[in-house]
């Protein structure tokens, strides 16, 4: 009897702590703005008098503004929507470069004008989400030759109300408005059936390429708001995450020499069964891909105190039952299994309060919120799988003759 | 090791003691939260988050003063932003409700540039927030709040009795005006974090209630003939006294290691873990267990008549206890079915 019998439950342990030591070391966590830096840009659609911030034009003005951060070469920016299909909201992040000025992000993201094409009657015709393209040209009319012009492409839908449009107004104006700012008012010569025109003016090359510019970045569908935004500097980061480690490590010798000093022993076993359970955490943590910002590391600081909270349970059970006289094997049996439900329960409800953070907590928070609830769960496991084997183990040695290592 | 004898430790004679104590506490923070409602027109000094806003924290090349860069924000129109200067020489400005542009950043920087010294662009962090998010964050928040506790006033209904959930939302709530309260009369900045901390807050008394509330449930089973509920209750807090003080203790080593070295943001919302969690122990062992006391009495009356008319019942099982409680444990019909399938 006796080891042979916790071969299984040890094997299937160190199972765990190798894949747990693998993830560890060879996967690199998700660190979040405030760690390594970057933008953070929520943006919010809005309805005007003409446009309303339909689920498509929404997507289509994500797609526009995920264009141009991409332009800036800037592989691992995420622009995406926030939440529901309804959400009107686009959240940009764009992680901490060195090389990369924060101010051109911003400026690229903050002229997120709107642009439309109006009838004399203020009637919105076309948006810039029509726009397929828009390029300078040369004027091929012999008269005027050399003169630049503007050539632009619309899309399909595009190409069908503009046909009707140019052929209901010609010899009017057709305005094209930057940000409710005229910025070009344009005559109709001709019906335009193709979708393909050119704007006429007397501009030099240089405008002509100015305006282009100003209708490729300003080909935004719907108006935008920047509702909240966050550029935090790479370096500053850094000190966080020196920072972050020191904290931590010092937590846990702090939990570690108390437990020890109190539980003697005992107090050294649930310090190794915490170990395993921070080996464990970090790496479920990793391999779930959860993001490592101030307050996850916060939540997972915190738990490493909470976490011992079973094992003095356990022990105080434990120590209960050989006060009343059973051996220690009983005594270990027993003071778990009175244990255990105390533990669930506290463990549930300390569950929902976490789950609680997750679905209504905001940005930071919710990695708050993730690290405590896989926090919790791997601390329940920790303290009726790890522990239990520990304790059964050391209740074999001739270590646990001495009654003192109870720390009574 | 033993700071005390725990045998001694008499906690439901002394209730009115800690009742008292609690009720001085939550007073203070009622009047700090409507003095601050009348000073500084919020319950809270709420920060960028909950009021929206700008927040410049910047590096120069030289360590700017305070009253220079008041100087340079008046310019714009900033000029009662709150300013401050950290120890490492880093400026930090908070403008209250007005997202700025980036532009208008850009130019306040440049002037500041010219007082001070190049700007670290590496090195600073600018946070805006505008007024549809922190309205969204308060409410969120809340959400959160009563979402939680109705969760766990549920489950503790299940699990134990009506009257445990009880006992335990109220300790909970006292434990929330509390921590509020003292943040209220320090005037601590709180931001979103503030939401996070006194979740857990929460989530930790609660599940300090719990393990209290546990053995009292186990020793109303075991001990139900041998003592009376007020000694049951007592004993209840001793047996579990050791764990309470002992968990709280490791929590708070762990809260110090981050209050120490966590850096500014997160040192808020540990500082908020500190009090919240100490009101949470607290809670558990003098104000939870000690109510259920206060709940018997008030019932008593009714319980006592009932007691008298099943007298006779009752002397007989003594009897029966005393010579053979295996058997009486087996044939007690008064458990309820739930606790037998939660046991194992």
């Amino acid at each position: 009897m006796k080891l042979k019998s916790y071969f299984g439950r040890l094997i299937f342990l160190i199972v765990v702590i190798a894949i747990a030591i693998w993830a560890v070391k060879t996967k690199t966590p998700t660190l979040g703005l405030d760690l390594k830096g970057g933008v953070h840009i929520v943006l919010e659609c809005i309805d005007t008098e003409q446009v309303k911030a339909t689920p498509e034009l929404v997507e289509s003005t994500k797609a526009v503004i995920e264009k141009r951060v991409n332009a800036l070469g800037i592989s691992e920016a995420i622009v995406q929507r926030e939440g529901g299909l309804n959400s009107k909201r686009i959240i940009i992040d764009i992680p901490g470069q060195r090389n990369l000025k924060l101010e051109d992000i911003e400026k690229l993201i903050g002229k997120t004008a709107l642009l439309q094409f109006k009838l004399e009657d203020g009637t919105v015709i076309l948006t810039g989400a029509n726009l397929k393209d828009v390029r300078v040209q040369l004027n091929t009319d012999p008269a005027k030759k050399g003169q630049a012009v503007i050539a632009f492409e619309l899309d399909s839908e595009g190409t069908q109300k503009f046909a009707q449009a140019t052929k209901e107004n010609i010899d009017k104006h057709i305005a094209i408005y930057l940000d409710e700012e005229l910025l070009m008012n344009p005559v109709v010569k001709s019906e335009i059936p193709d979708g393909k025109g050119v704007i006429e003016g007397d501009f030099t090359i240089d405008q002509a390429s100015q305006y282009v510019a100003l209708l490729k970045g300003g080909s935004l569908p719907l108006k935008v708001n920047i509702l909240s935004s966050e550029i935090i500097g790479p370096s500053l980061g850094e000190d966080m995450i020196a920072m972050s480690i020191k904290a931590a490590i010092l937590a846990f010798v702090l939990v570690v020499l108390y437990m020890t000093v109190y539980y003697r022993l005992m107090g050294f076993l649930a310090s190794v069964a915490l170990l395993i359970f921070v080996l464990i955490d970090l790496a479920v943590l990793i391999l779930l891909n959860a993001t490592f910002s101030l307050p996850a590391i916060g939540g997972f600081v915190l738990t490493l105190g909470m976490a011992v909270d079973a094992n003095v349970i356990i022990f105080e059970r434990i120590k209960e039952e050989i006060r009343s006289g059973k051996t220690l094997k009983t005594g270990i049996s027993l003071g778990f299994n009175k244990a255990f439900r105390t533990v669930l329960d506290s463990n549930i409800t300390t569950l929902s309060g976490a789950l609680a953070i997750i679905y209504f907590g905001i940005g930071l928070i919710k990695g708050f919120g993730v690290t405590l609830t896989i926090g919790i769960l791997i601390s329940f496991f920790s303290a009726i799988f790890t522990t239990r084997l520990l304790l059964d183990i050391f209740s074999i040695t001739p270590l646990a003759k001495n009654g003192k290592i109870f720390g009574y | 090791m033993r700071l005390f004898n725990i045998e001694n430790l008499q906690i439901i004679p002394k209730r009115k003691i800690y009742f008292s104590i609690s009720l001085i506490f939550i007073l203070v923070s009622i009047v700090a939260i409507v003095f601050n409602y009348f000073t500084i027109k919020s319950p809270l000094n709420y920060g960028l988050d909950f009021t929206g806003g700008t927040i410049l924290d910047l590096k120069f090349e030289k360590t700017p003063t305070v009253s220079d860069a008041r100087d340079v924000l008046k310019e714009f129109g900033y000029g009662s932003s709150v300013i401050q200067v950290s120890q490492d020489g880093r400026l930090i400005i908070r403008i209250n409700q007005k997202n700025l542009s980036a532009d208008e950043r850009e130019k306040i920087f440049t002037k500041l540039e010219e007082k001070f010294g190049k700007l670290d662009r590496e090195n600073l962090r600018l946070s805006s927030i505008g007024p549809t998010i922190s309205n969204e964050l308060k409410r969120a928040g809340i959400i959160a709040l009563l979402v939680g506790l109705t969760f766990i006033f549920i489950y503790i209904t299940l699990r134990f009795q009506f009257r445990f959930a009880v006992v335990t939302i109220l300790a909970l709530i006292h434990d929330t005006i509390i921590t509020v309260g003292l943040l209220a009369l320090i005037r601590q900045q709180v931001n979103s974090p503030f939401i996070g901390a006194l979740l857990a807050i929460i989530a930790y008394s609660v599940q300090d209630s719990v393990v209290v509330l546990d053995r009292v449930r186990e020793n109303l089973k075991i001990l139900k003939d041998k003592y009376s509920y007020d000694e049951i209750i007592n004993k209840s807090i001793q047996q579990s006294f050791t764990r309470s003080v002992n968990t709280s203790l490791t929590t708070l080593l762990a809260i110090i290691a981050i209050l120490i070295f966590g850096g500014s943001t997160i040192r808020d919302f540990s500082f908020t873990l500190l009090f919240g969690i100490t009101a949470g122990t607290y809670s558990s062992i003098f104000i939870a267990a000690p109510l259920l006391v206060v709940w018997n009495n008030l019932s008593k009356h009714k319980f006592e008549e009932t007691k008298k008319e099943f007298k006779g019942v009752e002397e007989a099982s003594k009897v029966q206890v005393a010579t053979n409680p295996v058997k009486i444990s087996q044939n007690k019909p008064k458990n309820k079915k739930k606790k037998k399938g939660g046991k194992r």
